[in-house]
Parts: structure tokens; sequence; C-alpha cells
């Protein structure tokens, strides 16, 4: 049964042969991610369409700057998440298109209490490997030293997309105060992070 | 905002990945990015960090529609594109990244485990140890220079693959060349043959940062300064095999 970390070296090798034009690695590619990216784009966007247009552009730009892409600055899952991330981001953030309301409003605490990604499972398909290989143990350490509303604002800001607006909807709260969790929140990460 | 500090950028570049940047501060942000690799090096800090994080539990399927959208807007370019291959890799890309993308491509093709590989758990799958790698050319593209180190490792191999002009005062330096910061030395190089530099530090502690290595000329009065002396005569991309 091969390691997790393999899953992210194939996405490496495949991603190389991008960067010269391979179409039929592409192809593989898009297969092993797709189903990744379109989670993190439907969560965010909370339309499968919407999400599917998004990433339309999310796998051109993938396409065209392969050849930028250095595995000495990024794993390779990391650089193809922040690509559609950015994109899903530039989508919300640039058109007055309204979401649908959150279907799950506990959805982030979801996220916190959920179980480890590196729990041992052989019968795991290809998608649950690449998924498992993604490490993610030092931020989930990091996130456990910060306040409760700290970690949820800040949950609920990069799973859901809440600008501090919606935050401080969601939250019950004084913008001021949503804005302020988060922003202490993100300062105390950061030396956490930098161990 | 006061773009000047650096505390503040650093926190618009955390609340730029996070997503809590929206309207015209993104737009904003985005072009500032544009003309500032410090701040392009935080959001790269908070995307490496931050990311990870967006690793999702359940999985849905996509509809035929975004694989046939994608392909439509790759092909046309392709028709255009010129057929030969060699003009295709020479065409429109810098030395820099046309020098990743060939290095990108041998590294990988040697940590790509073969089916028949029996590794241990803990032991790498691939032929070699893992390590770090340089791949270092002068201004004209022609391959100069080997540098390799183990990840874990103190030593760093050197070899020389075409001569290098230095005048007898002279000596070559190696620099490491890590992202939105200073060059910092790794040690003096031959201008032939084999090499080798003993680190301060392991190279996990050393390049773990690095993208690139270059070589510069100094006098050998100066062969242990903090800054180069000179421009750099070889540059390269420095990988990780593993």
């Amino acid at each position: 049964m091969p390691a997790p970390e393999e899953a992210q070296r194939d996405i490496g090798y495949l991603l190389a042969r991008v960067a010269l034009r391979d179409q039929a690695a592409f192809r593989q590619l898009y297969e092993a991610t797709v189903r990744c990216l379109l989670a993190i784009t439907v969560r965010l966007l909370r339309d499968q369409s919407w999400a599917e247009e998004v990433l339309q552009e999310a796998y051109v730009s993938v396409w065209n700057s392969a050849v930028n892409y250095s595995p000495a600055k990024s794993q390779p899952m990391t650089w193809l998440m922040a690509i559609a991330r950015n994109k899903a981001m530039d989508a919300l953030r640039s058109t007055t298109t309204e979401r649908a309301t959150m279907v799950r409003p506990q959805a982030a605490d979801d996220d916190e209490d959920s179980g480890s990604p590196d729990a041992a499972d052989d019968s795991a398909g290809p998608m649950e490997r690449l998924i498992r290989s993604i490490d993610t143990v030092r931020l989930r350490d990091c996130l456990q030293g910060l306040e409760p509303v700290q970690r949820q604002a800040i949950a609920l800001a990069f799973y859901d997309g809440l600008t501090h607006a919606e935050l401080a909807d969601h939250m019950r709260e004084p913008l001021g105060t949503v804005k302020a969790w988060v922003r202490r929140g993100l300062e105390r990460l950061r030396p956490c992070l930098q161990r | 905002m006061n773009y000047n500090r650096p505390d503040l950028r650093d926190r618009l570049a955390s609340e730029y990945v996070l997503g809590t940047l929206h309207g015209r501060a993104r737009a904003r942000f985005q072009q500032l990015l544009k003309d500032d690799p410090q701040l392009r090096a935080s959001v790269a800090f908070w995307e490496r960090e931050l990311v990870p994080m967006g690793a999702p539990l359940s999985v849905p399927a996509p509809s035929a529609k975004l694989w046939a959208g994608i392909a439509r807007q790759i092909s046309p370019r392709e028709r255009d594109a010129p057929a030969n291959w060699f003009e295709r890799w020479f065409n429109t890309r810098t030395i820099g990244s046309l020098t990743a993308g060939l290095f990108i491509g041998v590294g990988v093709a040697l940590v790509v485990p073969t089916a028949q590989d029996n590794a241990e758990p803990d032991t790498a799958t691939s032929q070699l140890p893992e390590s770090y790698a340089g791949f270092l050319q002068d201004a004209t593209g022609t391959p100069a220079m080997l540098v390799s180190s183990r990840r874990h490792g103190k030593v760093v191999d050197i070899k020389v693959l075409r001569p290098i002009a230095v005048g007898p005062d002279q000596v070559l330096q190696l620099w490491a060349l890590p992202k939105g910061a200073a060059p910092r030395l790794l040690g003096t190089v031959p201008a032939q043959g084999k090499g080798k530099i003993e680190l301060p530090a392991t190279s996990e502690q050393l390049l773990s940062q690095v993208s690139e290595l270059a070589v510069s000329v100094a006098p050998k009065a100066n062969a242990l300064s903090a800054q180069p002396s000179g421009p750099f005569i070889l540059r390269g991309p420095c990988a990780k095999f593993w």
C-alpha cells in the first residue's frame, strides 16, 4: 500500500509534465484532483455550477502556469488548492451575486473536531490518500492555541468565505469584535507556524 | 492604511489568504502584489501554512461540462503553438523557468517509484537519498555546475561541468538565494573539476527556503564576504529530490 506522500509526488510529476504541455498528463492531473478542488470551491460559492465555472478558470490557469511551479516553493496540492481558492475568492469578492444561505451553520465546528487526516485506512481510494497526504498537523496544533471564538471566526472565514459583516451576523457579535477576533487569531498563528 | 509598515503588510497578506479582504481592498492588494516581492513572500508564507487546511472531508463529482470547458480553452492554443518540440521548449520561456522545467522533469523522473519497488515505509523510494540539488547555468544558458547535498547532511558536493575563467587572485563564491531575503554565502567552489563545501548547519536548515543558487567572482581577500562583490556569473534552481 503506497504511503500518502507518494500521492503528492505523483501530482508533482504530473505537474512537471503539464509544464511541458503534455495534455494527457493534464487530463490525469485533472482526474486526480478535481473532486478535492471542487469540494473547496463548492463550499465557498455554495453552488456547484458556479464552482465549476470558477474551476474551469482555475484549471486553465494551472495549464498556463505549471511552468512556473517550483517544488522548492510549495507542495503540489497546496499550489493547486491556492489557485482554486484565489479564483473562488476573486469571484466571490468582485460580483454582487448573492450566495445561497449556508445550509449547515455549524460546518466550521465540524471541521475542527473532525478526524485527523492521517488515520490509517487501507481501503481508502486515491482521492482519500491524496487528501490525507496534505500535511496539516502543525496548523491544527497552532489553531488549538487560539481562543475558541478566534478559531471559529477564522474557520468560518476560511472554509465558508464569510466576510467580516457576515461573520458578525452569523456569530451575532459587533463588527469590530469579529474583526478583532480574526486579526488577533492570525497574529497568534504567525509565530506558532514559523516555529 | 499605511502600507509601509511591515507588520501591517503581513496582516494584510494573512487576511488576503484567509479571504477577509474583499471588494476594492482585495483589488488594491492584488495590484500591490505585482511590484512587491516581500509582500509576495508574505502571501506565499500564509498560503503555504493555511491553504492545506482546506483539504475537504467529502468530495463531490464534477459534471462532464467542466472538463469539456477546460479542454476547449486549451486546445486552440495548442494548435497555435509552434509544432516543433524544440521551438516550443525555447520559445516564450526564460532560461530560469526553462531550467526549472527541465530540472523538475529530470528530478521527478528519478523519484517516481516503479511498480516493483519494495520500499520500507521510512526509507525513500527514489534511487537517490533525500537530497537538495542545484543545476547552474551561465548567461548563455550553458550548463556549468552541479551542486548537491543530502537533506540532513552538512557537506555540499560540487561538480564543475565546464571550466570557469577565474583570475589568479580571485575565488568563486557559491550563494544560496532565499526568497525575499539577501543572498547567503555557502562557501567557495573550484573553477574546474570537483569540490566540497562544509556547511555550518544541515542542508535542510540552510536550503529548505532556497529556490535558487548562484556563483559570483570575488577577490581572494573577500572570499568570506557577506555580500557578493560582483554580478552572478552562474545561476540556477535549487530543488528537493524527495
